[in-house]
C-alpha cells in the first residue's frame, strides 16, 4: 500500500531582487492512500500539484511535513530508498528525456543493471519486456529511430522490466497522436492483465480513465475530491471548474438523463449508436 | 536526423564489433603509438592501408571514409605547404610541385605527417563507429578501474561521456529547430557577411543552453527513478570475456609496434 499522511511540500527558489531564498508551498497537508493493483486517476489543472505529489511517492523528493510510506517503508528512511524506487516506477511525459541507452536493449538494461539484475538473465528479461509492450523493434534498434508512440512504449518496457508494484504515468500520452495514444493505453492495460500492478495515472483526458477505480482531484495543492468516477460525472459544474471535459458521448448521456431519457450513465460509443438507431 | 546519424555507431554485427572493448581500446592506443613513432614511409603507408582494410571489414560506408578524409584536406594542404623547403641539405635533389619546392626529405616528412593525421583520425572513427557507446564506456571503466582506488570519479566521468554521446543527435536537431525559428523571425544564421552571421550564432546559444539544462534536470530525475545510484551494486550490461581472437589482435598490434622499432 502507498500511504501519504499530511504531506506538505515546497520548492525553494532563489529570489533575485531580494537576494533571499523563497519557498513556495505547492502541496498542503495531503492525505491519501493507494492500494495494491488499484487504478487511480490524478486530475486537476496545470500547476495544481499532481506531478509534485508523484515525486514524493518514490522518494525523489521528501515531504517537508508529514510522511510517505511505501509497503510499510518510509521514504525518509534512506536505506529503504532502493527498494521503494524499485517498487514505484514513473513514466514521464517526454520520452526523449528519460532514455539513457542508445538502443532499445541498452535502455531497458539500464534499469536492470542499476538494481543488480543477474547478468546472465538480462538478455532474456529485455526480450520479455519488449514482448510485454508489443514493441515492434529488436533490441539493437537505435532509440533515435523510433516513433513517438514507440519511444513511449519503450519507456513503459524499461520500467516494467523492473516489475514495479506501482506505476505512475505522468501525462505519458500527452505527446502522442490520438491513434498512438489509444494503442499506448491498450498496451498498458494488456500488460496490467498479465502482470498486475497499481496504476497511478495523471491525465487531462477523461476518456482514458473512465475505467479507473478512483479519481483524485487536485486543486491548488490540496486534494479537492477523492472518490469513484460516478461521483464526479454527476457534478458537471465541478468538472468545468477544474478544466475537465467529458467525452462527448458521455456528456450526451448525462444531458439525456437530465431530460428524463433512461440511458446508462456509463454510455459508450456502441451503446450510443444502438440508442440512436432505435429512434430511426 | 538522417545526415548526422551516419557519424555515429550503427549496429551491423561485424567481426570488429565483437571484439572485446578493453582490447579494442588498448589496441587502438598501441596502434596510435606505433603510428606516431613510425618514420618509415613504406611501413606507415602499410598501416594506413591496414586501417582502410579494416574499414572494409567493418562494412562501413565508403562515403563516410571519403567524407572523413576530405574533411582533413585543409590539414593535408597546410602540412604540405609548411614542409616545403623546410629541410634542405646541400646537394639535395629538389622537387618542384607548382609554386612549392621540396627537398626529398622534406617531401617524405610532409607525406609522413599527412599519413599520421589521416591514420589517427581513421583509427578513432573506426573505434567509435564499430563500438556502441555504452560498451565503449564499460570497457573504459574496466580499464580505468585501478584509478577508482585513488578516488577518481571514473564511473561518473564515463557516464557523462555516454550521456553526452546519447544526446548529441538530439542537440543537433535542436540547433536546427532554433535556427529555423529565428530565421522565421528574420534573425539568425542566414544573413550575409561573416561577422553578422557570427553574431547570429549567439541568440541560438541561450535557448540551447536553457533547453539542455531542462533536459538534464528531467533526465536526472528519470535516472534516479530508475534506481540509478552511481556504480554501487550495478551489474554490467554484458559479460566481457577476452577470447583467443582478442589475444591474437593484441599480439598483432604488439608486433606492429615492435616492427616500428626494428625498421
Ligand atoms: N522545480 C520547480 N521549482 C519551483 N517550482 C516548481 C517546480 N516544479 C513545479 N513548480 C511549481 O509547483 C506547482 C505545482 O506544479 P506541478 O508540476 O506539481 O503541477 P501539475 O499539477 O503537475 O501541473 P501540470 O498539469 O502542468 O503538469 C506549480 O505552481 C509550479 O509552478
Ligand atoms: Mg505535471
Amino acid at each position: 500500500m502507498l500511504d501519504i499522511r499530511n504531506a506538505s511540500f515546497s520548492y525553494t527558489d532563489w529570489e533575485d531582487e531580494e537576494d533571499t531564498l523563497h519557498t513556495s508551498r505547492v502541496l498542503h497537508q495531503v492525505t491519501a492512500s493507494i492500494a495494491a493493483n488499484e487504478f487511480v486517476a490524478l486530475l486537476g489543472r496545470n500547476g495544481s500539484g499532481k506531478s509534485s505529489f508523484t515525486r514524493l511517492l518514490n522518494g525523489i523528493e521528501l515531504p517537508s511535513e508529514g510522511t510517505v510510506q511505501v509497503e510499510g517503508r518510509f521514504t525518509h528512511d534512506s536505506p529503504s530508498l532502493p527498494l521503494i524506487r524499485r517498487a514505484v516506477q514513473i513514466v514521464f511525459q517526454n520520452p526523449e528525456n528519460q532514455q539513457v541507452g542508445m538502443t532499445v536493449g541498452e535502455d531497458i538494461a539500464f534499469g536492470l543493471s542499476n538494481i543488480g539484475y543477474p547478468q546472465q538473465q538480462m538478455q532474456e528479461r529485455i526480450a520479455w519486456a519488449i514482448d510485454l509492450v508489443g514493441l515492434d523493434a529488436d533490441e539493437d534498434r537505435p532509440v533515435t529511430r523510433l516513433s513517438g508512440g514507440e519511444k513511449q512504449k519503450l519507456a513503459l518496457a524499461s520500467v516494467l522490466a523492473l516489475s514495479p508494484k506501482y506505476l505512475i504515468l505522468d501525462e505519458a500520452t500527452s505527446m502522442l497522436d490520438p491513434l498512438a495514444r489509444k494503442q499506448f493505453v491498450a498496451t498498458l492495460h494488456e500488460a496490467r492483465k498479465r502482470h498486475p500492478f497499481a496504476l497511478i495515472y495523471i491525465t487531462h483526458h477523461l476518456e482514458e480513465v473512465l475505467e479507473a477505480d478512483r479519481w483524485v482531484l487536485f486543486r491548488e495543492g490540496r486534494i479537492h475530491l477523492d472518490g469513484p468516477p460516478a461521483q464526479f460525472l454527476n457534478n458537471e459544474a465541478l468538472l468545468a471548474e477544474c478544466g475537465l471535459e467529458l467525452p462527448y458521448y458521455h456528456a450526451l448521456a448525462l444531458a439525456l438523463q437530465a431530460k428524463g431519457v433512461s440511458v446508462p450513465a456509463s454510455l459508450g460509443i456502441e451503446e450510443l449508436r444502438d440508442l440512436l438507431c432505435r429512434f430511426n | 536526423m538522417a545526415n548526422n546519424s551516419f557519424l555515429l555507431f550503427q549496429k551491423q554485427n561485424t567481426w570488429l564489433e565483437q571484439w572485446d572493448p578493453r582490447m579494442k581500446i588498448t589496441v587502438s592506443l598501441i596502434f596510435a603509438a606505433s603510428l606516431l613513432l613510425n618514420h618509415n614511409l613504406i611501413l606507415k603507408t602499410a598501416q594506413i592501408v591496414l586501417l582502410i582494410a579494416l574499414w572494409w571489414v567493418a562494412k562501413l560506408s565508403w562515403r563516410a571514409l571519403v567524407f572523413t578524409l576530405l574533411s582533413l584536406t585543409i590539414f593535408f594542404i597546410s602540412t604540405m605547404i609548411y614542409r616545403s623547403m623546410l629541410i634542405t641539405n646541400p646537394g639535395d635533389t629538389l622537387i618542384h610541385l607548382g609554386a612549392l619546392t621540396y627537398s626529398q626529405q622534406g617531401a617524405i616528412d610532409g607525406i609522413l605527417m599527412c599519413e599520421q593525421i589521416a591514420g589517427i583520425v581513421l583509427l578513432l572513427s573506426l573505434v567509435v563507429r564499430t563500438t556502441s557507446p555504452i560498451i565503449l564506456a564499460e570497457g573504459l571503466e574496466m580499464i580505468l578501474k585501478p584509478f577508482k582506488k585513488l578516488r577518481l570519479p571514473v564511473h561518473e566521468m564515463v557516464m557523462m561521456f555516454t550521456i553526452a554521446l546519447r544526446f548529441l543527435p538530439i542537440l543537433i536537431e535542436e540547433v536546427d529547430k532554433i535556427r529555423k525559428a529565428q530565421m522565421a523571425r528574420g534573425g539568425g544564421f542566414h544573413r550575409k557577411g561573416i561577422s553578422s552571421r557570427f553574431r547570429g550564432v549567439f541568440p541560438m546559444l541561450m535557448p540551447l543552453f536553457v533547453l539542455s539544462i531542462l533536459r538534464a534536470k528531467e533526465l536526472a530525475v528519470a535516472m534516479e527513478s530508475r534506481c540509478y545510484q552511481g556504480d554501487e551494486g550495478r551489474t554490467p550490461i554484458r559479460l566481457y570475456q577476452m577470447h583467443r581472437r582478442d589475444y591474437s589482435v593484441l599480439a598483432f598490434s604488439a608486433i606492429n609496434l615492435l616492427l616500428v622499432f626494428i625498421v
